[in-house]
C-alpha cells in the first residue's frame, strides 16, 4: 500500500478520499487553490500544498503544479476524485511518466472510454445493448438528419468528449435539428474543446440505472450492484437510491452481467461505472462509462458494506480484490440527496454566499459526506455541491421517512445561499417518487408545476 | 554586452527571457516546453493565464506596463548558444530615479498600502526556487543588492523547466526567505525587497490583489507547519 497518496480536488469528495487514507494510515496530501486555502480537507491532511488562484484550469486543472506538488511531498499515488482531472488520459500518462501512480484506470483505457462515440462502438462489439445511432461522429448536420430520420424521433444529440450530463440535447422536432446541432456543437467546444457529436435515440419515461465495478490489475472484477439516479433535472443527478426500485432481478442481473463483461472487454481497471438507460418496459441500453468514483457510490457502500475508496487504493497498489462476488451482498436501501447551494426558484441558479449557520443532521443511519461548516464560503468557482445526505434503512418506504427527518434536520443559512433543501423535500414527498415509479423526467414535471422563472444575475462572491 | 557561449539547457525557456517586458512567470504559457505545447487539457489549453480579466485581484502591474527595451535575448543555433546582457545600472548608490519608468508609469488604480514598506517577490507556481543560474555559481541577488523591476532574481523549476523569477519593484533586496534549491508553493514570498524610497516609484508598483500581499502568500494557518 502507499504511504503518501495526494488528492487532486476539492470539496465534499477531497475529504472523503483523505478519510479512508487516514484509516488504512496513509498519509495524505492536499491540494489547494487560493479560494480554498480554509477548507476541510486543508485542515484534515497531513500536509497541504498551495498550488494556485481561485479558476480551476490554474488550480485543479494545473498538471505541471500538481506534479510538483506530489514531488515535493513525495507522494506515490494521486487520487484523482470526480471531475477535474479524474478522466484526463493525458494526466494519467504524465503521473505515470514521473513514477506517479494515478488511481484510476490506465490511459489508453480512458482514452478509448472518454470518446463516447468510440465507447460506444467498442461496447456494442463486447454485446452491449446500445441505443440506435450514430457510428462514430457526425460529420454534419445532414447527416444528423439522415441517421435521426432513420432511428426515428426524439433523438438526443451528445458531445463525444462528454460526461456528466453535459453537452447534449433532446430533439423531438426534425425541423429543430440543425439548430441544435450548432447549438450542442458550440458548448461541447467551449465545455470540452472538442465540438464532435454523435446521436442516439432518446428514450422517454426512461429511468437512468448504473452499474458500479471494481476492477483488479489481476483480471478479477465484481460489480457493487446497481444505482437508480433517474431523479434528474436536466441530466444533473439530485436523488440516487440503491437498489433500483422495481427493477426485476433478471433485469438487474443482465445489466451487471454486462457490465462485467464491458468492463473486461476493454481491460479496465479500478472503480467504474455503466451508465444504463432502462425503458418503461425494462430493456436497457448502455449511455456512457465513467472512469473515476463517482458523486452518488456512498449509496453503493452504504448498502454494500464496501468502500469504494479503499478498493481503488488497493486496486491502484496492486492488490487483488480481497473479495468475490459471492461475498457482495447488498442489504437494505440507501438514498442520497444532493444539497447544491442552488436557488430552485430561479432556474436552480448557483447561490454563492458565506454560510453563516451550517448544521447537519444526525442520528441513526445518516451519513453526511461534506466540506462545508458554518463560515465557509461558497464562491463563484466551482460547483455548487454543499452536502451530500445519505440514509440507510431495511427497506425504501424507511429510508425516505428517514431521508425526510435528516433533511428536515438539516440548516444552512447565509446571505444570498439558497439551497434545494426544500426542493428535496417535495421530490421525497412526491407521489409518483415514494411509489418507485418516477423516470427522468419527474423533476422536470415539478420544477414546471412551480412557474419556473429565469435565473437572475449572479450576486457578488462574498470575500 | 556579455556575449558568451552558454549550454544550451542553460536555466530559462527562451519565450521566459524574451518576453522581458512581460516577465512574470504567470504571463508565459508556463507550459512552453515541448511537452507542454500538446493542449493536455482542452480548459487549460484554452486560457494558460491563470489571471484572466475576470479575476482582477489577481492582476499584477506587469500586466499593463508599457514596452521596455530588451534586456536580454539567446539566440540559439544547433547546439550553441549566445546569450546578449544589456548591462544593469550600477549596483549600488542612488539609482536613476527616472519619474517614467516604464514599468511603474503605466499602473493606474492604486491599491491600499502594504503592511510595511517591504514588498514580496512570490512564487507564481508550485516548483523548487534556485537562488543561481546553476550550481556554485554566484546568485542573481543577495541580501543588500540593489535591483531594478524587471531584473532577475532566481529561477523556480516546475517539472524540469526552468523559469525566471524577476522583480516586479525596484529596491533593495533585505531578505532572501527560500533557502537554495528548496520546494515552494504557490505565492509563497521568496525575497523580500525594501522598495526605493524615491517619490512615486515604490508606491506606484503596489502588487494588485491581496492574495499577493505579505502573509498570505504562505497560506497563512491553513499551512501544515
Amino acid at each position: 500500500m502507499f504511504s503518501t497518496v495526494l488528492i487532486a480536488n476539492r470539496g465534499e469528495i477531497a475529504l472523503r478520499v483523505a478519510r479512508s487514507c487516514r484509516e488504512l494510515g496513509i498519509r495524505t496530501v492536499a491540494v489547494y487553490s487560493t479560494a480554498d486555502r480554509d477548507s476541510a480537507v486543508v485542515r484534515f491532511a497531513d500536509e497541504a500544498v498551495h498550488i494556485g488562484p481561485p479558476p480551476a484550469r490554474s488550480s485543479y486543472l494545473n498538471m505541471p503544479a500538481i506534479i510538483e506538488a506530489a514531488r515535493r511531498t513525495g507522494a506515490q499515488a494521486i487520487h484523482p476524485g470526480y471531475g477535474f482531472l479524474s478522466e484526463d488520459p493525458d494526466f494519467a500518462e504524465i503521473c505515470e511518466a514521473h513514477g506517479i501512480t494515478f488511481i484510476g484506470p490506465p490511459p489508453h483505457v480512458m482514452q478509448r472510454l472518454g470518446d463516447k462515440s468510440e465507447a460506444r462502438a467498442v461496447m456494442a462489439a463486447a454485446g452491449l445493448p446500445v441505443l440506435p445511432g450514430s457510428e462514430g461522429a457526425l460529420a454534419s448536420p445532414v447527416e444528423a438528419a439522415e441517421i435521426a430520420a432513420r432511428i426515428g424521433y426524439p433523438v438526443i444529440l451528445k458531445a463525444v468528449a462528454g460526461g456528466g450530463g453535459r453537452g447534449m440535447s433532446v430533439v423531438r422536432d426534425p425541423d429543430e435539428l440543425a439548430w441544435a446541432y450548432q447549438d450542442t456543437r458550440a458548448r461541447a467546444r467551449a465545455v470540452f474543446g472538442d465540438e464532435r457529436l454523435y446521436l442516439e435515440r432518446y428514450i422517454d419515461d426512461a429511468r437512468h440505472v448504473e452499474v458500479q465495478v471494481l476492477c483488479d490489475r489481476h483480471g478479477g472484477a465484481v460489480h457493487l450492484g446497481e444505482r437508480d439516479c433517474s431523479a434528474q433535472r436536466r441530466h444533473q443527478k439530485l436523488v440516487e437510491e440503491s437498489p433500483a426500485p422495481h427493477l426485476p432481478t433478471e433485469v438487474r442481473d443482465a445489466m451487471c452481467a454486462a457490465a462485467l463483461r464491458g468492463a473486461s472487454a476493454v481491460g479496465y481497471v479500478g472503480a467504474g461505472t455503466f451508465e444504463f438507460v432502462v425503458t418503461p418496459e425494462h430493456r436497457f441500453h448502455l449511455l456512457e462509462i465513467n472512469c473515476r468514483i463517482q458523486v452518488e457510490h456512498p449509496v453503493t457502500e452504504m448498502v454494500t458494506g464496501v468502500d469504494i475508496v479503499r478498493e481503488q487504493l488497493a486496486i491502484a497498489a496492486g492488490a487483488p480484490l480481497a473479495f468475490g462476488q459471492d461475498d457482495v451482498v447488498p442489504r437494505g436501501v440507501a438514498i442520497e440527496c444532493r444539497i447544491n447551494a442552488e436557488d430552485p426558484e430561479r432556474g436552480f441558479a448557483p447561490t454563492p454566499g458565506r454560510l453563516t449557520e451550517f448544521v447537519p443532521p444526525g442520528g441513526p443511519w445518516v451519513r453526511i459526506d461534506t466540506h462545508a461548516h458554518e463560515g465557509w464560503t461558497v464562491g463563484p468557482d466551482y460547483d455548487s455541491l454543499l452536502a451530500k445526505a445519505i440514509v440507510w434503512a431495511p427497506d425504501r418506504d424507511q429510508a425516505i421517512a428517514r431521508a425526510e427527518r435528516a433533511l428536515s434536520e438539516f440548516r444552512v443559512a447565509g446571505g444570498g445561499v439558497h439551497t434545494t433543501l426544500g426542493f428535496l423535500r417535495r421530490l421525497l414527498a412526491d407521489p409518483v417518487f415514494r411509489a418507485g415509479k418516477h423516470s427522468t423526467g419527474l423533476v422536470d414535471t415539478m420544477t414546471s408545476d412551480s412557474a419556473e422563472v429565469a435565473p437572475l444575475a449572479l450576486p457578488e462572491p462574498v470575500s | 554586452m556579455t556575449p558568451h557561449n552558454g549550454t544550451p539547457e542553460h536555466h530559462g525557456t527562451p519565450e521566459a527571457r524574451e518576453a522581458h517586458a512581460d516577465d512574470h512567470l504567470n504571463h508565459h504559457s508556463g507550459y512552453a516546453d515541448e511537452r507542454w505545447v500538446k493542449p493536455l487539457n482542452p480548459a487549460h489549453a484554452a486560457q494558460p493565464h491563470p489571471q484572466s480579466p475576470a479575476q482582477p485581484a489577481d492582476e499584477s502591474p506587469q500586466a499593463r506596463t508599457a514596452p521596455v527595451p530588451p534586456r536580454w535575448i539567446r539566440l540559439r543555433c544547433g547546439d550553441t548558444s549566445v546569450e546578449i546582457e544589456w548591462p544593469e545600472p550600477p549596483a549600488t548608490g542612488p539609482a536613476p530615479v527616472a519619474s517614467g519608468t516604464p514599468a511603474a508609469a503605466p499602473r493606474v488604480e492604486q491599491s491600499v498600502a502594504p503592511e510595511g514598506t517591504r514588498r514580496f517577490v512570490c512564487a507564481p507556481m508550485v516548483g523548487t526556487f534556485y537562488h543561481a543560474p546553476e550550481v556554485g555559481a554566484k546568485p542573481f541577488v543577495s541580501v543588500g543588492d540593489t535591483v531594478r523591476s524587471g531584473q532577475t532574481v532566481g529561477i523556480l523549476e516546475i517539472m524540469k523547466m526552468m523559469n525566471t523569477i524577476t522583480a516586479d519593484v525596484s529596491g533593495q533586496v533585505v531578505e532572501v526567505l527560500v533557502p537554495d534549491a528548496q520546494p515552494v508553493e504557490y505565492q509563497e514570498p521568496l525575497i523580500a525587497i525594501e522598495p526605493r524610497a524615491a517619490g512615486r516609484d515604490a508606491s506606484a508598483e503596489q502588487d494588485g490583489g491581496p492574495d499577493e500581499r505579505p502573509g498570505t502568500g504562505r497560506g497563512g494557518p491553513h499551512t501544515r507547519q
